[in-house]
């Protein structure tokens, strides 16, 4: 993610006031006019490749697994632990201007899968107009799943990461405005209602970095984002519905992988705008420690070869602090316009993970993932199958 | 007419009965939620404290802004508190405030250290709602809702 100066220093501002002395308490409340909160996680995440595919797949050594698309999370086919692809550490520090309805919040997150780079995730002004709507400005998450917000806060998920089959697409963030609406209804059930529109621009996307080699740098465009969610719940129900459309662009820079080198980049103008419209739904239980998730996308972009869908179901019971999970995850593009399908790119992984509470802010886990590439023929780059071990141990604090 | 129990079956009721009081824990007083006196409102549901415990809602009934407090998380009245208002044990309250307030959509009730900051807390600012156990009230709190 590409993040502005300005934004950098505000955000400094509010790191700064996070560590030492601004813990929020009660005591600020009192007569302070802001009132300074400083928080954070992170993720410890070791991956040890059992089995799958050999071979050189798009410049890089498999077995391999893709476990975050949009950040080139990848374990390879290398010996030994790799705790780069899924480690993670946030801070996240927040100004509320006490008795009124702003506050400023601003999240950094540190990712292995980029070196270690500190990118600026959250920055977005927020201001409640009353009791039921709230109007942020800034930038924020893009709401395409379920756990589109979450997606970095290992402990409050389930998995050591994401289902890499229904949480991989191009850009994760956007800059602009959201409107939420928030509706206690009768009987225990809550409506809340979101709006969005801005815009985002991703330079150097490791999304496509997966499929165009690692040293690729394809910079991507999302412009007139315009989309919304819908979320009803009650305490052990929760259904959600998504629509954003887009215009996107990119541009291919360096070139891409052609199995012996990568092709000679010129930086281009971007590619004329194509529409796209993403449709996500997800209904999820909890109930008497039983636990239903399920979630499925489908990503129409009508000039495009390809139609992406993608559905995961997944299965889990909380049994004291163990919570043992079965997920599976599928992804299939369709051929339209014509296209080969046997260039189909397809892929499913099925996953076990336990999840064990250490106490109220740290969790272990540990998960074994079995993909299976179901691509066409024609489809490259094949990464082929892979059956990987993960072990992770997230905090917050 | 036949009598209704046995001896024996007398016998066990009462020692059942015995076994009971023994048992029961000496601290087990209901769980209440307070406010300061000067609180214009008298009482919430279990409904409308598990909305502002939860961020779901943000003021009291009435207009004033919500200002939710906890007890640490190492004390019994706090899993008691959202074990009996929300169905939840502690853990899984902290996983659903560590995914709200990472993601814009909440903060959480600010944590105080005991009983007896609770009851300066919710005399001075407006707006400051509580659980304390029954034992610890005083005058200086009026109670809107009873739990257990």
């Amino acid at each position: 993610m590409n993040s502005k100066p300005w934004a950098r220093h505000a955000l400094a501002c509010l790191i700064t006031c996070w560590g030492g002395t601004c813990q929020a308490d009660v005591d600020n409340h009192d007569n302070s006019p802001i009132e300074f909160d400083g928080s954070g996680f992170f993720s410890l995440t070791a991956g040890k490749m059992l089995s799958g595919t050999k071979g050189r797949a798009n410049d890089t050594e498999c077995p391999c697994f893709v476990s975050d698309y949009a950040q080139t999370g990848v374990y390879t086919g290398k010996s030994g632990l790799q705790w780069q692809p899924d480690s993670k550490l946030g801070l996240q520090g927040s100004m509320i201007f006490t008795d009124t309805p702003f506050s400023l919040t601003g999240q950094i997150v540190a990712r292995g899968a980029q070196d270690g780079a500190v990118n600026l995730e959250w920055l977005y002004g927020n201001y409640r107009i009353n009791d039921a709507l709230t109007l942020q400005l800034g930038r924020k998450r893009l709401p395409m799943f379920y756990n589109s917000d979450a997606q970095d806060i290992g402990y409050a998920l389930p998995w050591t990461h994401l289902p890499p089959q229904l949480y991989g697409w191009e850009a994760v963030n956007y800059n602009g405005a959201n409107l939420t609406w928030n509706k206690p209804l009768d009987n225990g059930w809550h409506l809340v209602a979101n709006l969005l529109a801005g815009a985002e621009t991703v330079k150097e996307s490791g999304y496509w970095k997966i499929y165009r080699g690692p040293n690729n740098r394809t910079d991507v465009k999302w412009d007139a984002i315009l989309g919304g969610d819908l979320n009803f719940s009650n305490d052990w129900l929760e259904t959600r519905l998504v629509y954003i459309q887009s215009k996107t662009s990119s541009r291919n820079v360096t070139g891409s992988w052609n199995g012996t080198t990568y092709g000679i980049g010129i930086e281009t103008d971007y590619t004329n705008d194509a529409r796209q419209q993403i449709y996500g739904l997800a209904f999820n239980i909890d109930r008497d420690n039983w636990l239903l998730k399920s979630e499925f996308i489908h990503i129409n972009r009508p000039g495009a070869n390809f139609r992406d869908y993608a559905q995961i179901v997944a299965i889990g019971r909380r049994i004291g602090k163990w919570q043992p999970m079965l997920t599976w995850s599928n992804y299939y593009s369709k051929p339209a316009l014509g296209a080969d399908p046997n260039a189909q790119e397809a892929h499913a992984t099925t996953a076990f993970t336990l999840r064990y509470e250490v106490d109220t802010s740290s969790a272990v886990k540990i998960q074994i993932d079995d993909q299976h590439d179901n691509s066409g023929s024609n489809w490259s780059p094949k990464y082929g199958d892979a059956r990987l071990l993960t072990l992770s141990y997230d905090r917050v604090f | 007419m036949q009598a209704p129990f046995t001896r024996q079956q007398h016998l066990a009721i009462a020692l059942a009965l015995l076994a009971f009081a023994l048992l029961r824990p000496a601290n087990a007083s209901d769980l209440v939620v307070v406010t300061g006196t000067h609180n214009p409102i008298n009482h919430l549901s279990r409904e409308q404290v598990a909305d502002i415990y939860m961020g779901r809602v943000t003021t009291l009934p009435g207009g004033t802004s919500a200002i939710p407090l906890d007890l640490p998380a190492s004390s019994a009245e706090r899993e008691t508190f959202y074990n009996e208002i929300t169905g939840k044990s502690a853990a899984q309250i902290k996983a659903y405030w560590a995914r709200m307030s990472f993601t814009g959509k909440g903060t959480p009730p600010k944590q105080v250290p005991s009983s007896s900051d609770i009851k300066k807390y919710a005399s001075a600012k407006p707006g400051v709602i509580a659980y304390l156990d029954e034992d610890s009230l005083d005058g200086s709190v009026k109670v809107l809702c009873t739990l257990k």
